[in-house]
């Protein structure tokens, strides 16, 4: 059974979503109201394949949305956010980091933002009408990456983000530096985030030998930058590890704020790389009769704290085996078996517990899941290669995950969705060839939007600029403005499989990459 | 009164050990293998059972397995298993209490007392409490703490 649930108020929108449904075999569709319903507490009772919410109360959603993408039970829902206005989009870009998958804008072309999550969920082939493409296009364009910083210290930070970052990053960070960044470590997995990886990067302090200007950053401004916003930053400082199956213990885990971040695992193979990074206080085995957490994973999970050098307490619910024989069996010295299920209270009293031993320690600070300086973009140039007004392919060096999250500023503000295309599409020896949904659109960028798609259709072009993008809207004499773009257009500007591509022009047809996928 | 089982099929080996725990039990009562221990269980009251795994006729991890199926919720602490790692995650799905190392037996009075103590509490559910529990919990707190101070 498919499941769809709309936590909302727009009756409009709602119709629409049941019409929309009906093509689809053995699908229920919810509603369920924003000031009545918990929005997690309706994902526990069903379940559902894709959930729309009325994003209006961005801040209060956040927490709420990356909660439970960050739970096995909801890492494969497809979320979507609707916006009453253009205006609330930019400012609910929080919510794409922390776990949305789509934006749309009420009042535009419901029935296609349907089918793409339709499309997402459940693998469908777009129904609905057919938008013109412009083909065979090589237009450079920048395509910015969202990327989280979970958190800062005094000498390194932490940036989730589904890409594969080399052994130096360029971003820019919210104290006003931007440069090239050493990476120290990276491990799978988002710290606090649904992000595939997470990377520990270092300040770029200026050296004793550098001269100083007005763009090093030195130590000095890292610590009055953390100092002036420490009443900003999440009470939580630790992570608390909970290992289980069991849907109805999770549900009960409080609600409200809670003092650690809770990091859940179902089986101890999602646990491996995610361990090194947050480095647990303590690990809460929910041990199975059935299916479930079992002494084999419990064994692996302590494999893992092994390689990375941790030792938290470990202490194991429903274990019929004593502390001290389990300590033997496992050669750890720090568990506790608990013969009991698990109990909600006396974890609550653990972590307490836990809390008042380790009040200070590792000085590190996460930023707020509603902190909009969570937000980074990471730029990467790619080439365009064909476009609709729904829908847009390009090429790019590196690979990126299915369902990975990125912006556009032209040929309008916009957001994109990776996601895997619907028939072959041709690579070349340097790039990866994606098709990417956009989303978020206006019914006025769209209707500018329509115009663009329908002049690349018919001219040349190489780089899209706002000035080109102006003038084709204008519909203006275009080739002299190509003139000067090509004479500014160097090659050793341009990412590798751009260089390729202008060279032989000559595609291969290979199968489509079938990369990683977040959801 | 606590009752404590010896089970083990080398004779020589079960009296010695009687020899050594009769002072911690008020009885002590013995059996060559995983079925007379089961049938001592059945009429005996015991407290805590001290169990070698390999045995002819019924072995140490099928003896567990019975007498937890017929309701005995008693301490077993086992040897000659403790550095076997398969044999002691086997027996731990059934609850071991504890294990003892083979040949030397290594604190095996301060073992088979807690033993003893614990199976008295089972019997005696009032006795147990939360409290131990949360104090356990907060001593292995301090060590953790402490190893990292050092």
């Amino acid at each position: 059974m498919k499941i769809i649930l709309y936590h909302g108020r727009d009756t409009i929108f709602f119709n629409e979503l049941k019409v929309a449904s009906e093509t689809l075999i053995d699908c229920e569709v919810h509603q369920s109201s924003p000031e009545a319903d918990s929005l997690r507490e309706q994902g526990f009772i069903l379940k559902p394949h894709i959930i729309f919410m009325d994003a209006v109360h961005t801040k209060t959603l956040t927490e709420e949305v990356r909660w439970m993408k960050t739970l096995p039970l909801f890492q494969s829902t497809v979320m979507g956010a609707l916006y009453q206005a253009e205006s609330e989009v930019r400012n609910g870009e929080i919510l794409l980091v922390a776990g949305v998958n789509l934006f749309h804008v009420l009042d535009t072309d419901s029935e296609s933002f349907i089918q793409d999550s339709f499309q997402i969920a459940f693998g469908t082939r777009r129904l609905g009408r057919e938008f013109s493409r412009a083909k065979d296009l090589k237009v450079q364009f920048s395509v910015g990456f969202f990327a989280s910083l979970a958190s800062v210290g005094h000498d390194t930070f932490t940036v989730e983000t589904d890409l594969n970052l080399a052994d130096s990053v360029s971003l820019t960070l919210p104290m006003s530096i931007s440069a090239p960044m050493e990476i120290s470590t990276s491990t799978e997995g988002g710290m606090v985030s649904p992000f595939l990886k997470t990377y520990e990067v270092k300040y770029p302090f200026a050296g004793p030998w550098e001269t100083l200007d007005e763009n090093s950053l030195q130590p000095e401004t890292v610590e009055t930058w953390i100092d002036l916003r420490k009443d900003k930053f999440d009470p939580r400082k630790r992570h608390l590890c909970l290992f289980t199956q069991d849907e109805k213990l999770i549900r009960n885990l409080p609600k409200k704020t809670s003092a650690c971040w809770y990091q859940i695992f179902s089986h101890s193979e999602d646990a491996a790389g995610k361990l090194y990074q947050s480095n647990p206080g303590i690990i809460f085995f929910d041990l199975s009769d059935t299916e479930g957490p079992d002494l084999g994973q419990l064994a692996e999970v302590l494999r893992a704290l092994r390689e990375i050098d941790s030792n938290p307490l470990l202490v194991i619910f429903n274990s019929k085996s004593d502390s001290i024989a389990m300590r033997k069996i496992f050669e750890y010295e720090y568990i506790l078996s608990v013969p009991t299920k698990f109990d909600v209270q006396l974890f609550l009293i653990f972590e307490k517990a836990f809390l008042e031993k380790n009040s200070s320690g590792e000085e590190r600070y996460f930023l707020r899941p509603d902190d909009e300086e969570r937000i980074i973009i990471l730029d990467r140039l790619v080439i365009l290669t064909s476009i609709t007004e729904r829908n847009l392919t390009f090429i790019i060096d590196s690979e990126i995950p299915y369902y990975t999250i990125a912006r556009i500023d032209l040929p309008f503000p916009a957001y994109l969705t990776i996601v895997p295309s619907e028939g072959q599409l041709p690579v070349n020896r340097k790039g990866n060839h994606y098709s990417a949904i956009i989303h978020g659109l206006t019914n006025k960028n769209l209707a500018d939007l329509r115009k663009v798609v329908h002049q690349l259709s018919y001219k040349s072009v190489t780089t899209l600029t706002k000035e080109l993008v102006e003038a084709m809207l204008r519909q203006d004499d275009l080739p002299k403005i190509f003139e000067e773009q090509s004479a500014a257009l160097t090659a050793d500007r341009m990412p590798d499989s751009v260089v390729a591509l202008k060279r032989d022009g000559r595609f291969s047809l290979k199968k489509n990459f079938k990369g990683k996928s977040k959801l | 009164m606590k009752n404590l089982l010896i089970v083990d099929d080398e004779s020589l080996l079960v009296e010695n050990m009687t020899f050594i725990l009769a002072p911690y039990a008020t009885k002590v009562f013995t059996g060559s293998n995983g079925k007379e221990g089961l049938r001592v269980l059945e009429t005996e009251e015991i407290h805590c059972v001290v169990c070698d795994i390999t045995m002819p006729v019924m072995n140490g991890v099928e003896f567990i397995k019975e007498a937890r199926k017929k309701g005995f919720e008693v301490p077993f602490i086992f040897y000659s298993a403790y550095g076997n790692h398969e044999l002691m995650l086997e027996v731990s799905k059934y609850g071991a209490f504890d294990f003892l190392s083979k040949p030397d037996f290594k604190d095996v009075e301060a073992i088979v007392s807690r033993g003893l103590t614990e199976g008295f509490k089972r019997k005696n559910p009032g006795l147990q409490s939360e409290n131990d529990l949360i104090s356990d919990y907060q001593l292995l707190l301090e060590k953790i703490q402490t190893g990292k101070d050092k």
